[in-house]
């Protein structure tokens, strides 16, 4: 009798561990999504800007590409890390467009 | 009295800061006359074969049996063909099509945008109930480079309108042309101005005046006639940076402000390149 709840004991232990861990983990996946959801919007709502000035860099469009194929696959660390990239480089267009407000002048023949 | 004088020394200051189309033009061709001053202006037409001697030869062997003949002879066959409702090409056209290349592009003022040939090819089909051709290649090219072929050494012969949107128009192509885009930051004027007569890999760059001579153009690295737009696409490709459509009113502009600068340059289209 005793081996048995003790073998009881054990296996409610087991379980029990194994769902916490579960939970941590769907909990570190819902965090990443968040996350991904998060820097892809930032990204795309920078690059609606950059397109309004005619200044995208024809690698965006397929960091967010990628992006989006990482985050069906549940790589979200992956998808977050490209969306984040392809909003540096919408970043650096933008600057681009900025300094080329009245540089583009420079190269016009006087 | 004081704020009449400000605002009058800012309109002469903006005046003066800003060329007029015709002031560009001339400035541009001193630019390559001082750059290039052994050279014909008027060869530059020929894009790169006005610079590498080899290369010249080898076309010059071509245009022979030049590779876009096929398209013009499509393009003939295609022109004249009528449409369903009976009409043709020939009834949208001033002198029936023949010949009218140099009037192209120009401002609209009634719908006021450019139009360019193939925007105007299109814009035939459409109106006599045909579907629009695709823009860049296949038969539009093809009855685009049969009208060129009409109009070879004919004069670029642009005029933009007294029309503040026309100006604006050139000025937003010029704009284009000048600025610096995509990841490797160039400008189209990188390439076909600072650079041109350069190599760039194993090709020379041509230059910008000239450029919108002799469209639409037979490339080996197409193999097949593509038109203007198809290139300027490829060009913004090739910094990196994101093309537009064809045809889109910022590619008809820039298309604009190009044949400007090659006003009064002899047609010679359609042509090969590499």
């Amino acid at each position: 009798m005793k081996y048995k709840f003790a073998l009881f004991v054990v296996l409610f232990m087991l379980a029990s561990a194994g769902s916490i861990s579960v939970l941590a983990q769907s909990g570190e996946t819902a965090s990443a999504a968040a996350g991904y959801a998060i820097a892809l919007e930032q990204s795309r709502s920078a690059l609606m800007a950059a397109e309004a000035k005619i200044q995208v860099w024809s690698t965006t469009d397929i960091l967010l590409a990628d992006a989006e194929v990482a985050a069906e696959a549940g790589d979200y660390v992956l998808a977050t890390s490209l969306a984040e990239e392809a909003g540096l480089q919408v970043e650096l267009a933008l600057a681009t467009a900025e300094r080329e407000k009245t540089a583009w002048r420079r190269g016009v023949p006087k | 009295m004081k704020k009449i004088c400000v605002a009058f020394c800012l309109l002469v200051l903006t005046a003066s800061a800003y060329a007029s189309p015709e002031q560009d033009r001339l400035a541009l061709r001193e630019f390559f006359a001082k750059r290039f001053p052994s050279m014909d202006l008027s060869a530059m037409a020929d894009g790169l074969y006005a610079f590498d001697e080899g290369a010249r030869e080898q076309w010059l062997e071509m245009e022979d049996f030049p590779p876009y003949e096929i398209a013009i002879d499509d393009g003939e066959v295609l022109f004249n063909a009528p449409f369903e409702n009976g009409k043709g090409y020939a009834d949208c056209f001033e002198n029936g099509g023949i010949g009218v290349r140099q009037n192209f592009p120009y401002f609209d003022s009634a719908a006021g945008e450019v139009i360019t040939i193939e925007y105007a090819i299109n814009t035939c089909r459409t109106n006599n109930g045909e579907q629009a051709l695709a823009w860049m290649s296949g038969e539009l090219a093809a009855i685009s480079a049969y009208m060129a072929y009409t109009s070879r050494g004919n004069k670029i012969n642009m005029v933009i309108p007294d029309d503040p949107r026309a100006l604006a128009a050139y000025e937003s192509g010029k704009e284009y042309y000048y600025t610096r885009r995509g990841q490797l930051e160039f400008a189209c004027e990188n390439c076909h101005m600072q650079s041109a007569g350069n190599l760039l890999r194993a090709d020379v760059l041509s230059t910008m005046l000239g450029q919108a001579t002799h469209w639409p153009v037979y490339r080996s690295k197409w193999g097949e006639i593509g038109t203007l737009h198809k290139r300027f696409r490829e060009c913004n490709v090739q910094v990196r940076a994101k093309p537009l459509e064809a045809q889109s009113l910022q590619y008809r502009e820039l298309e604009f402000f190009l044949t400007y600068m090659s006003n009064e340059m002899e047609l010679n289209g359609p042509a090969s390149r590499r």
